[in-house]
């Protein structure tokens, strides 16, 4: 059996793969020539670029070609959704107003480094270094997260989970610190219906806010993330086909332990 | 021997991976996050304590948990547990426990981005970025410039404007979120190097190793994810006088500085009064400071560690591995 490729090894997803599936071969391909893996007995290391389009799993959409990027941005796919479910999706624009307190995000894949927001005003010193493009969300007092993750080949064969983020952490990458699943059919049902609205196929990430009075989608990514070996656990095992609808069974949770190991550079 | 690192992150993670199978020592983790990763290491007691800032019950949970636990020594790993720690003693605390005791002085210099430069900087010009005041004309400042808050660390609210306009809504941002307590800063591009250090009760350094970043955890710079160990001694000897000159220490501290990519020269950056993040970098290649640094608190002394040959040393990166938590300790009940 061929290795599975996965794209955006850097990504903590990558590792979350090969713990996942220790029976299985993994390809981390990286443009990044420092990444974490190099001890993992089921992985190999490859150094590839985006613009060269390799066949395999993006775990961020810098990975996609063009034009599904585009296609799958923030700003394309949350005015679709605000459109459908008015009442559950907070809202992405291109330019923050000059009332209220404002988000900044990656438009096209999430922007690295500490989450930024504030007023307009003040977030006029950020430029788009990474290329992710920005866009702005109105910032909210969230209660919880939770992320939607899973794998959908139709309306009727989706196979997902539900963790509650407990804690995060943001550096050149996003980490997810320590969550949890759990058992929230409301939004199992508000995330089949979005990709449903979407007729979306294939990896998604649909981060929901908790407020006071009601949940929020706040963003869509086509890319899976970690926690895919508490998933699996769990009884959503998302490198199967799915069959049916398959939901992750609550109470299984983790944590992201920090790793050291020796590594070597992978070269241009 | 029951000791109690206090807070579960970064430093406290060489702790736990140096000694946790030590058959001599017993390992309590504090924190104050319950979704900390050191509280979830098998073998560890974890302890949960509010926030080293809220004063008074901290400091009544630390001793009701010295009391509890019978801890018999205790090592502070990060910089808020550092400065309560420390002031509690300079207050006149007396733990029958053993622990390093630098001066609040020293700390008060050494762990404050603003004192150190006040301090040291007219002392050593030329190991010190350029700093220029929070309301100066933007219109004359050196771009890229740094604006990083004073006294935050782990890149926290660091922003690197690139020309006038950026630099006056940078600060707006920034004093919206940390106040006017700012340092603007002359940028030194090229690498990060760490020089950790672990003094002696003497205040002799008993270990000095130096470390360079190969990656780091943000984009724009910040602590070292991945890096490498490194001979340097003129980094060793510029960092063992600065500690000097600010005080002396007692106990583990690192210095962080960047290499200036142009005239080579080091730049302290700030100093954190605790072993780094990077620490267990040591320990991979046979430099076991969180042992030497026990070792030292219960009064054994040992012959300076040494660098391995460079055909020998271990590079290292942090991976964030997911790894399965049958429960979250003192979760709230939904």
């Amino acid at each position: 059996m061929s290795p599975i490729r996965l794209l955006g090894a850097e990504r903590q997803a990558a590792s979350s793969f090969a713990l996942a599936y220790p029976e299985r071969a993994f390809e981390f391909l990286s443009d990044q020539e420092i990444v974490d893996g190099w001890d993992l007995p089921n992985v190999r290391l490859t150094f590839a670029k985006p613009e060269d389009s390799p066949e395999g799993l993006p775990l961020c959409p810098r990975w996609l070609s063009p034009e599904t990027r585009r296609a799958a941005s923030l700003g394309q796919i949350m005015p679709r959704l605000a459109e459908k479910f008015p009442d559950y999706v907070l809202p992405i624009v291109p330019q923050a107003e000059t009332e209220g307190k404002w988000v900044l995000k990656g438009d096209l894949f999430h922007r690295p480094d500490a989450p930024l927001s504030g007023a307009a005003g003040s977030l006029a010193d950020v430029v788009d270094t990474h290329g992710c493009g920005l866009v702005y969300q109105p910032e909210v007092e969230a209660e919880a997260s939770f992320l939607v993750m899973g794998r959908r080949r139709d309306k009727t064969n989706v196979t997902l989970g539900v963790l509650k983020l407990l804690a995060e952490r943001f550096f050149r990458i996003d980490v997810i610190q320590a969550a949890r699943t759990v058992e929230r059919a409301d939004l199992v049902a508000l995330s089949l219906d979005a990709l449903d609205a979407l007729a979306y196929t294939g990896w998604f990430s649909l981060n929901w806010i908790e407020m006071q009075d009601r949940t929020r989608l706040a963003s869509f990514r086509p890319v899976p993330h970690a926690g895919l070996l508490t998933l699996r656990q769990a009884g959503a095992d998302l490198l199967e086909e799915p069959k049916g609808v398959t939901v992750a069974s609550p109470n299984h949770g983790f944590m992201a332990y920090p790793h050291y190991a020796s590594y070597k550079r992978i070269g241009a | 021997m029951n000791l109690l690192i206090l807070s579960g992150v970064a430093s406290a993670i060489n702790y736990i991976e140096s000694l946790k199978d030590a058959p001599d020592i017993k390992l309590f983790v504090s924190d104050c996050d319950p979704y900390c990763p050191g509280l979830y290491v098998q073998g560890v007691t974890p302890v949960l304590l509010p926030r080293a800032r809220d004063t008074n019950p901290y400091r009544a949970a630390l001793a009701k948990a010295i009391e509890t636990y019978a801890i018999d020594a205790l090592i502070p790993t990060s910089d808020y547990d550092v400065e309560a720690v420390l002031l509690w003693l300079k207050e006149g605390w007396q733990p029958k426990l053993r622990l390093f005791r630098p001066s609040f002085d020293a700390f008060s210099i050494l762990g404050s981005k603003d004192a150190l430069i006040a301090h040291l900087a007219p002392l050593f010009p030329e190991a010190f970025p350029h700093t220029f005041p929070l309301d100066a004309d933007p219109e004359t400042l050196p771009y890229p410039i740094v604006v990083k808050p004073r006294n935050m660390s782990g890149g926290k609210g660091v922003s690197l404007p690139e020309n006038a306009a950026a630099f006056r809504a940078a600060r707006e941002r920034l004093v919206a979120a940390y106040g006017k307590d700012l340092i603007v800063q002359e940028f030194i591009p090229g690498s990060t190097y760490v020089l950790t250090l672990v003094y002696n009760h003497a205040g002799k350094p008993a270990a000095s190793v130096g470390m360079r970043s190969h990656l780091t955890f943000f984009t724009w710079g910040g602590g070292g994810c991945a890096g490498e160990l490194v001979d340097e001694p003129d980094l060793i000897a510029l960092g063992q006088v600065l500690i000097e000159k600010a005080g002396g220490w007692r106990g583990p501290i690192n210095l962080e500085f960047r290499r200036h990519a142009a005239n080579g020269r080091f730049y302290l950056m700030e100093a954190n009064c605790r072993l780094n993040g990077y620490g267990y970098l040591t320990t991979m290649n046979g430099i076991d400071l969180p042992r030497l640094a026990v070792d030292l608190l219960r009064g054994k002394s040992s012959a300076a560690p040494r660098l391995p040959d460079p055909q020998d040393r271990r590079n290292f990166i942090i991976g964030y591995r997911e790894t399965p938590v049958e429960s979250f300790l003192f979760e709230r009940e939904e």
